[in-house]
């Protein structure tokens, strides 16, 4: 009776851990109804004063030809004015800006703190409070230092805001540095899945889960409605700003035909911070909004079951695969048929949803496939893809490992056997640690070209799980909110 | 041209994208679909693995 019911919570552990699999495979899904539901019909000819505020922090790297794309958009000069932000940078941004605001005169500004590293949010708090004081101003662009726009995409973005519903309106960020590297390339991939798939499936659920924090479009009247500034308590203001937007009743769009670059981490180490933040920021959001999960009464698409299971399969994500982990292990000496049964669905899913995400990415956008292709296959990790492979041959794993045999128990196993199954049934867990070994060996000198070769071993998916577990335990123990600001050196480039 | 006309322009051509969507969800339903048919029905022959 207690085996049984053990058995049946260790089966439960299985199908959790299948949950990422399947939500990822719902969104995906939804992808084809935006030729039908998109919000493009309700757009117009529309081009509101916008007022472009760039945080910028010892960012001169970057900012001359951020200054420069933003200039080339083919969007009224009259209509929009650029304000650089400067967190009070000890760089050459002060020179530069002068040598800009000369240039374009009207059109760019300098707004300098003089007490700064407070992070970006309240940067953007002190541009907001002045550029928000005078009336010119009917929306507010809000973007990274780094962000480089393609030249119709403020006039694409702005087309959504002629709908009074819309509050805010975000584009699609793609990875812009060149030349790419492995790292780069996991990035580009994972954008394409997590934004121009993903944001037009929330597109179609009627809910956002994120402007990009580098590139948001609000309406004047939206940013006044949200407290005229932007969240300062949490590490993740962007996502902030876009529940609030929707909690206030706007909608919150994402246009996938809005492109813009941005220059991201090209390390282990630099994802890992950047990522952190997000991830805690989230945590934090999960928290703060405890009353919303689960609640339509609260929000109608926020408070919906497909956003809290969307939102919650990330966060959860690595709970699941370790809890997939305990049951399958388990399992494999309470009953060993039923763990190999088991394993063997879990993977096939694994299949199905790997080659259906996968190649709806590439034809989704085909022009950052053909440079994130090979990243994008071996996304997963080599070994998640051995044994996608091995799953899909039937009876080859039958044949390789079990030599056919029908074992009713794991006592009658090779111990060979034994330690492949036992390991593969672990791998879920074992591949976040493998990742956080890659990040670890990052920074020993004479280790540190293995990092790449164990980061393809160990997958780039389970280094977002392990950056996701780490940000649990820094909220456990109350980590100290640090602004970790990525590092930019001015390598994007616009592709198109 | 007017910002009239390159509105719609370019909505004419971000609305084709997003049109030809339902399109590669269904090629990639085909290959989907494929790859279970060679699965059960042509690997199980070339690989008898005697199971």
């Amino acid at each position: 009776m207690m085996t049984s019911a053990l058995n049946i919570v260790m089966v439960c552990f299985v199908f959790l851990g299948c949950i990422p699999l399947i939500v990822s495979l719902y969104q995906f899904l939804l992808i084809g109804l935006h030729s039908f539901k998109n919000h493009y019909r309700l757009t117009g000819c529309h081009f509101p004063r916008v007022s472009i505020l760039v945080p910028a922090w010892n960012e001169v790297n970057v900012l001359d030809s951020t200054i420069e794309s933003l200039m080339d958009m083919s969007y009224p000069k009259g209509r929009m004015r650029i304000y650089i932000i400067d967190d009070a940078s000890t760089d050459a941004t002060p020179e530069l800006m002068q040598e800009k605001m000369k240039k374009y005169a009207g059109n760019v500004f300098h707004i300098r703190r003089h007490k700064g590293g407070e992070g970006k949010a309240h940067t953007l708090n002190h541009g907001i409070n002045e550029v928000l004081s005078e009336p010119w101003s009917e929306a507010f662009l809000i973007m990274d230092a780094d962000v480089l726009f393609e030249k119709n995409a403020l006039r694409k973005m702005a087309r959504h805001l002629k709908d009074p519903e819309v509050g805010a309106v975000t584009a699609y960020i793609k990875e812009g540095s060149r030349p790419g590297i492995l790292m780069t390339s996991f990035i580009d991939f994972e954008y394409i899945t997590a934004q121009a798939a993903s944001r037009r499936a929330q597109n179609i659920l009627a809910f956002m889960a994120c402007l990009a924090g580098g590139a948001q479009l609000h309406t004047r009247e939206n940013l006044l409605a949200i407290g005229g500034r932007i969240d300062t308590s949490s590490l993740a203001e962007d996502t902030f700003t876009t529940f609030k937007t929707q909690l206030n009743g706007r909608k919150a769009i994402f246009d996938g035909n809005a492109i813009v670059w941005a220059e991201e981490p090209d390390n282990i180490d630099g994802l890992w911070k950047q990522r952190l933040r997000w991830a805690r920021g989230n945590l934090q959001i999960t928290k703060q909004y405890s009353h919303l999960w689960l609640n339509s009464k609260m929000h109608a698409h926020l408070g919906s079951v497909s956003f809290s299971f969307i939102w919650f399969s990330i966060l959860l994500m690595p709970i699941f695969m370790i809890l997939a982990s305990i049951g399958l292990a388990s399992l494999f000496f309470l009953d060993f048929p039923l763990s190999w049964q088991l394993f063997k669905m879990f993977w096939i899913l694994n299949v199905v949803v790997y080659v259906f995400v996968t190649l709806f990415s590439f034809l989704i956008d085909p022009v950052s496939a053909r440079q994130s292709w090979v990243a994008g296959i071996v996304f997963p990790g080599l070994i998640s893809l051995c044994i996608i492979v091995l799953s899909y041959i039937p009876g080859l794993l039958e044949f390789l490992i079990l030599e056919n045999k029908k074992h009713q128990t794991w006592k009658t196993l090779e111990l060979t056997s034994m330690m492949i199954i036992l390991f593969m049934y672990l791998w879920l867990s074992l591949s976040m640690l493998a990742a956080y070994g890659a990040k670890v060996i990052e920074k020993i000198r004479f280790l540190k070209w293995l990092s790449k070769p164990m980061l393809l071993i160990s997958g780039y998916g389970p280094l977002l799980c392990a950056i996701t577990f780490n940000s649990y335990i820094s909220e456990l123990r109350g980590k100290e909110m640090k602004w970790d600001k990525t590092e930019k050196t001015g390598k994007v480039q616009i592709k198109s | 041209m007017n910002d009239q006309e390159t509105y719609l322009k370019e909505l004419n051509e971000d609305m084709q994208v997003e049109k030809k969507l339902w399109k590669k969800e269904i090629l990639v339903f085909s290959v989907l679909t494929a790859l279970v048919v060679v699965r059960e029905v042509y690997l199980n022959e070339w690989f008898n693995f005697g199971v």
